[in-house]
């Protein structure tokens, strides 16, 4: 079996380790790019969000690349359109004539998922029972990783002395993360990611402003749609707090575990009680509670980033609003879709930390 | 005091129920007048751009009330309903009276949250009730001959029709099928060209068994009324054509749509169907264009 499934950030590393455990070949390319996102854009509808769009089109080279298999997320009982993503891809590859076999991964085809599992195991519990609890241990343990090399790249790249470390750096160490199999080299790799990032010298004295990025949950996450933000802020003197990573993405939805975060989530939906009550769908609600925090610990401005009509964050985004002028926050709001291009959105950017620098600048003085 | 209610969103799926209980409570309703293009240009001002012409035109209306009520009730719809499966409200639903307390922190914000999740509906009203200071006896009483008064909506009347005039149906959001200045007067140009509109029964909605054949499961409870709605005018054989009213931005719509290409249209005869996509920069030209090739082409097909 051939598998291949979206890509969502550094998800993909875990998730990797997770289907080699159980014995299936994964057939995916790097990650999304140009040619992947056109066929994407050309197969969705017109007016579903980005994400939608950005996922059909791995997809589709996923299985250009010789994929047999199609994981398929996405599950109802939302109110957000991505429990349907699953549902409506599957439709729109069918009809295009591409043949695969759909796994959809939700609570409601768990039996299915089982049966595929245990079909992979050669109908034996023992190996079945061996190779998945291997396989998860090591995906979460894979994920605690990844979360650990993210968070040093970008509280080290505003110091870095020469540009461009850091991400070589968190580069090599994902990389290495990502092909590694064996758990005793995996566990002294926690050493090892200290030791690299100790080793870039840096300018501890340098003043760097901090900038929290909430939003919807994929363009926070997705490298290629925010156009690697979290870098670029890093290039330009600006420690990123993205309010969702990967990791924290994989432990809250898949497992319902808390992840370290500046913020925990049982925080932020206690700080956005007062201003959103209740769970519209998306992360809207630990986005509004993550900027109430990051106001509260005097972050010196926040972004954004939401997909060209999403339901959620645009519903929410007058509160988002109220919120940054209550409590004098900076906030710069940025819908992405698949027009945007990266020198737009820099500019953006750009301006936007230079006023804060400027801001911080007068507060100081 | 005086309770705004703004025409627009949920006031055209509950008003009848909502009037009643008010006014059982003792209480004076003013609504909000009709909408006007004043009223969604106001609304647009104050809503992001990417925000749905209905969303934008709730704002309108609200802002119109802010002079006339004591306080604007605006309930929050999480879940309607949980039979057969759950069904949840568009998110802009669920987070409607805490978007407009941000954008209007002077005005009074009154609200329940209807949860079936946790709780009926009713003691969302009765809390309402004794919010404003009223007796639970009175809430209860109040409550249920409201309900009793908007159960006898009058029955669609059933009309003999010419052979040669068509009857479509037409599909959607209440809040944008039942409000005309929003979706650009569409019922009147199709009776001017001879068309009989028809909309689906009020009783469809309340009785899930009544539409026979595959209807997709959706969790979203009023997407669900409408794809109930679509495929009860695919199968009724009296029913020539059907126009489907979505707003450009709406979200849930999107996937409404593709579902009912993908897993409504297989299963029922082949019927000609018009997607009109709305926004608030629609020219009615524009409608009625595409009202005008889109009837053609039904006579066309049926001489």
């Amino acid at each position: 079996m051939k598998l291949g499934f979206q890509h969502i950030g550094a998800v993909g590393i875990p998730l990797r380790s997770l289907f080699a455990s159980l014995g299936v070949e994964v057939v995916q390319a790097d990650a999304p790019n140009r040619r992947s996102a056109q066929a994407g854009v050309a197969l969705a509808p017109e007016t579903v969000c980005l994400p939608f769009k950005i996922t059909l089109g791995d997809l589709v080279q996923c299985l250009e690349l010789g994929a047999d298999t199609l994981a398929l997320l996405g599950s109802g009982d939302w109110s957000c359109r991505f429990g349907y993503y699953g549902r409506v891809q599957h439709h729109i590859l069918v009809r295009r004539g591409y043949r695969f076999r759909p796994l959809f991964i939700s609570v409601d085809n768990a039996a299915g998922i089982f049966n595929v599992v245990f079909a992979l195991c050669g109908r034996k519990w023992t190996v079945l029972v061996y190779r998945l609890t291997r396989g998860i241990v090591l995906a979460m343990y894979k994920s605690t990783l990844v979360e650990r090399i993210e968070r040093e790249a970008r509280l080290l790249r505003p110091f870095e002395l020469r540009r461009g470390d850091t991400s070589a750096a968190m580069n090599t160490l994902l990389t290495r993360v990502d092909s590694e199999r064996s758990p005793t080299r995996l566990v002294g790799m926690r050493r090892h990611i200290r030791a690299q990032f100790r080793a870039i010298p840096r300018d501890r004295s340098r003043q760097c402003i901090r900038v929290a990025i909430v939003g919807e949950s994929y363009c926070v996450i997705e490298p290629y749609v925010n156009f690697n933000l979290i870098e670029f802020l890093g290039r330009h003197g600006v420690i990123a707090e993205p309010f969702l990573t990967a990791h924290r993405w994989l432990f809250r939805h898949a497992l319902k575990l808390e992840a370290r975060a500046e913020c925990t989530k049982r925080r932020a939906v206690a700080l956005a009680r007062p201003f959103w009550a209740f769970c519209a769908g998306g992360e809207e609600r630990i986005g509004i509670g993550w900027l109430v925090d990051a106001a509260c610990r005097e972050v010196d401005g926040a972004i954004h980033l939401m997909p060209f009509g999403c339901m959620a964050e645009t519903a929410a985004l007058p509160v988002y609003q109220t919120i940054s002028r209550t409590y004098g926050i900076p906030l710069l709001s940025i819908s992405l879709d698949e027009h945007s291009g990266p020198e737009g959105f820099y500019t953006r950017i750009e301006a936007f930390i230079d006023l804060i620098v400027l801001r911080r600048r007068e507060s100081d003085a | 005091m005086r309770i705004g209610i703004p025409r627009a969103l949920s006031y055209y799926h509950f008003h009848a129920f909502w009037e009643a209980f008010f006014a059982n409570l003792g209480i004076s309703v003013v609504v909000s007048g009709p909408t006007t293009r004043d009223l969604i240009q106001a609304g647009a001002a104050m809503m992001p751009a990417e925000a749905c012409l209905p969303l934008k035109c709730f704002a309108g209306h609200v802002a119109s009330l802010a002079n006339n009520a004591d306080a604007i009730f605006i309930p929050r719809i999480v879940c309607p309903r949980i039979h057969p499966s759950v069904k949840l409200a568009c998110p802009k639903l669920i987070g409607l009276p805490d978007v407009f307390r941000a954008l209007c922190p002077d005005i009074d914000i009154l609200s329940l949250h209807i949860d079936s999740r946790t709780g009926k509906p009713s003691r969302a009203y009765y809390r309402l009730a004794a919010h404003l200071g009223y007796a639970r006896n009175d809430a209860m009483n109040a409550y249920e001959s409201a309900r009793a008064q908007a159960c006898r909506a009058p029955a669609p009347g059933q009309q003999r029709r010419d052979p040669g005039t068509l009857a479509i149906g037409l599909a959607g959001h209440a809040y944008l099928v039942h409000d005309a200045a929003l979706h650009g007067h569409i019922a009147d140009t199709l009776r001017s060209l001879d068309c009989d509109i028809v909309y689906a029964p009020d009783g469809l909605r309340d009785n899930r068994s009544a539409s026979d054949g595959p209807v997709p499961v959706v969790s979203w409870h009023f997407e669900q009324e409408i794809l109930h709605d679509m495929a009860f005018f695919l199968a009724a054989r009296h029913i020539h054509g059907i126009v489907y009213l979505l707003s450009f931005g709406c979200g849930a719509g999107s996937i409404t749509s593709e579902l009912i290409e993908y897993e409504l249209r297989p299963h029922y005869p082949p019927k000609p169907l018009l997607r009109l996509l709305i926004d608030e920069h629609t020219a009615e030209t524009a409608l009625v264009t595409r009202l005008e090739s889109f009837v053609d082409m039904i006579r066309e097909r049926r001489s």
